[in-house]
């Protein structure tokens, strides 16, 4: 029985969405894993089902150096009352303070993961949201 | 007859009443202006000194000296050469005298004097000579004094490293030293022809001329600036420039007093050190967001062959596959460390007391340090402040009490001595361990580089003293090594004194 009904990858690094996505699979972490490759696809479908109070993922893994529109932007203008429900982590290959101390600064963000998630992290992850 | 004798005889009395007016009189000016009487009869080969005279020579009462040793209260040199010379020409020749002379009086003290000298002849032949003696030592001195300081400051201002100039109160330059000349490329006349308005880069001539402005308004004593000058070759110097005011008694400015320092040099080496930061931190954001994406899919992709092809992984090759993908991801982190430090310092820096660190850091390594028979004698004062971060100095410090116990010597207990001394800027401490020691001669070259070992200890990566130079570096300190093969190792550490 997977963990969640929806996990939602935003990142426009194939290989990266593959892998995940596969040992999201694998793992059975959830029913249905929606990937989008920038921050501006994922805001043009997510914002109207948020707005309309329709089904949204649980889950987020936003990557920050993104194309057209980047995390940041994306978080600045994802930001609704109803997306408090989300939990959103970013997930980046920068392990730059300036970037880790600037998720701090965003409400939605619960987590900064450094590339790579490893199916071991994963599974520790997922288990941690379960519980 | 008698009526004359008696007319005669008043008269007589009255002139020697008049004579004796005069001498108190001039007794007294004598003394008001410490001025003495002299006169030498050269028929009688006889000195007479007046009262005053004698007090300026410090003799008794009834003194008079003979014309030898008259002179010899000159003192030798140049003071009894010229009274001796113009004293002859007074007899000789009839010349008067008016001039300034040491006396060494009886009592040995010097005393500075105004000796003037007049000759009366007869028939051609110098009878007298008479004059007077003046104590000016006081004045003298004063002026030796003033003459002194006006030497002195001369010499400042020719011989000052920096520049050095007068300006007028209409910009024009009154003075310059060579400095000047020398950093401007002009010459002394050259510059007498221009205003300091005409060689100054125009970007920087309002802020001077407001600040001038304030300086004689008396709203400010003296200000500084950093400021742009063309010298004569058309090039740009940059000077640092200080600026006071001169003003007369009554408080009336009078000129301006500037120093110049040449920054040219410095300023070229910020620019170029601020441009290779630059390009330092392009660097360091291309290791971070490109190199480490792509490192980090390799080993996801590992991740993913050994979860779904378990029978890929088993043949000789793939160990070394991950083994290599989790060496990349360690360079590059090690790498971004290094980068980040330089922006983590900026703020977080705070006072640690130096020797507490040291007992803390023996605390979380006891085990080890038990288990190798290892003691640490922490020397370093109590009140010792270092300005650092914490979590730097734990692994500075950290980092050396573990090599010094990874590289101890056989069949020696490691015993390693801290102690630490301190100077106005910097706090150096020291940690002397008694190990293997380093061959510098051979080593000390890539002693502190990255993945450079230099014993064939299995844990020795080369890493640890990378990182901790680059953390005492960052924090804007320094780190020096001694050390003898088989007698043990010093690091000596500077970090910068949080007192200051």
């Amino acid at each position: 029985m997977p963990k969640f009904n929806h996990v939602c990858i935003i990142d426009d690094d194939p290989i990266y969405t593959f892998t995940t996505r596969k040992i999201m699979e694998i793992g059975k972490f959830s029913k249905y894993i929606e990937i989008f490759k920038n921050g501006k696809e994922a805001l043009d479908a997510l914002k109207p089902r948020v707005e309309a109070g329709e089904k949204v993922p649980e889950v987020i893994f936003l990557d920050l150096n993104m194309p057209i529109m980047d995390g940041w932007q994306f978080l600045d203008e994802f930001m609704t009352p109803n997306t408090q429900k989300i939990v959103i982590y970013i997930v980046s290959s920068s392990i730059d303070p300036v970037d880790i101390n600037k998720a701090k600064e965003y409400s939605l963000v619960t987590n900064y993961l450094v590339k790579p998630i490893t199916p071991e992290r994963l599974k520790e992850l997922f288990d941690k949201m379960e519980s | 007859m008698k009526l004359d004798n008696i007319e005669l005889l008043e008269k007589l009395a009255n002139q020697e009443q008049e004579t004796k007016n005069y001498q108190e009189v001039l007794d007294r000016i004598q003394k008001v202006s410490k001025m003495g009487l002299w006169e030498v009869n050269l028929e009688e080969q006889k000195v007479i000194w007046s009262e005053v005279t004698r007090q300026i020579h410090e003799v008794e009462g009834d003194y008079n000296p003979t014309v030898e040793n008259g002179i010899n209260f000159f003192v030798e040199g140049k003071s009894r050469d010229l009274i001796i010379e113009v004293f002859t020409k007074a007899v000789e020749e009839g010349i008067n005298y008016d001039v300034e002379v040491e006396l060494r009086t009886a009592k040995g003290n010097s005393v500075w004097t105004r000796a003037i000298g007049i000759s009366e002849f007869e028939d051609r032949k110098c009878k007298r000579v008479y004059g007077l003696f003046q104590d000016i030592d006081e004045s003298y001195k004063r002026r030796q004094q003033l003459e002194r300081q006006k030497e002195l400051f001369r010499q400042t201002f020719e011989f000052a490293p920096n520049g050095m100039a007068l300006i007028n109160l209409e910009g024009r330059w009154i003075q310059v030293n060579q400095q000047v000349c020398t950093m401007l490329g002009y010459t002394k006349y050259e510059l007498f022809n221009l205003t300091f308005q005409d060689i100054t880069h125009p970007d920087d001539l309002d802020l001077d001329l407001k600040l001038l402005d304030e300086l004689v308004e008396g709203k400010r004593e003296s200000y500084q600036m950093e400021k742009r000058y063309f010298s004569k070759s058309d090039g740009l110097v940059w000077a640092i420039l200080s600026v006071s005011m001169m003003r007369d008694e009554a408080g009336k400015p009078l000129h301006f007093v500037s120093q110049l320092t040449d920054i040219t040099e410095k300023k070229l080496l910020l620019e170029t050190t601020l441009a290779q930061n630059e390009r330092l931190l392009n660097f360091a954001h291309i290791v971070s967001h490109n190199l480490r994406s792509h490192t980090s899919n390799f080993t996801m992709l590992l991740s993913m062959i050994e979860l779904e092809y378990k029978e890929a992984t088993e043949n000789e090759y793939f160990p070394m596959l991950i083994q290599s993908s989790e060496k990349l991801q360690e360079t590059l982190s090690y790498l971004n460390q290094i980068v980040a430090m330089q922006n983590e310092v900026k703020d977080n820096t705070k006072p640690l007391n130096l020797h507490e660190y040291i007992e803390k850091a023996q605390l979380s390594i006891k085990s080890q340090l038990n288990s190798n028979q290892a003691k640490v004698i922490n020397k370093v004062d109590k009140n010792l402040l270092v300005d650092a971060i914490p979590a730097y100095l734990e692994s500075i410090i950290l980092n050396f009490l573990t090599n010094s116990i990874k590289y101890k010597a056989e069949g020696r207990k490691p015993k390693i001595n801290i102690f630490a001394e301190k100077n106005p800027q910097y706090i150096t401490f020291s940690i002397k361990d008694n190990g293997l020691g380093i061959d510098l001669e051979k080593h000390g070259q890539k002693l502190f580089g990255m993945y450079k070992t230099f014993h064939d200890k299995k844990d020795a990566r080369g890493i640890g003293l990378f990182i901790t130079k680059s953390q005492i570096e960052a924090l804007g300190g320094t780190i020096e090594v001694e050390s003898e093969v088989n007698k043990g190792t010093t690091f000596k550490i500077y970090l910068r004194n949080a007192e200051i």
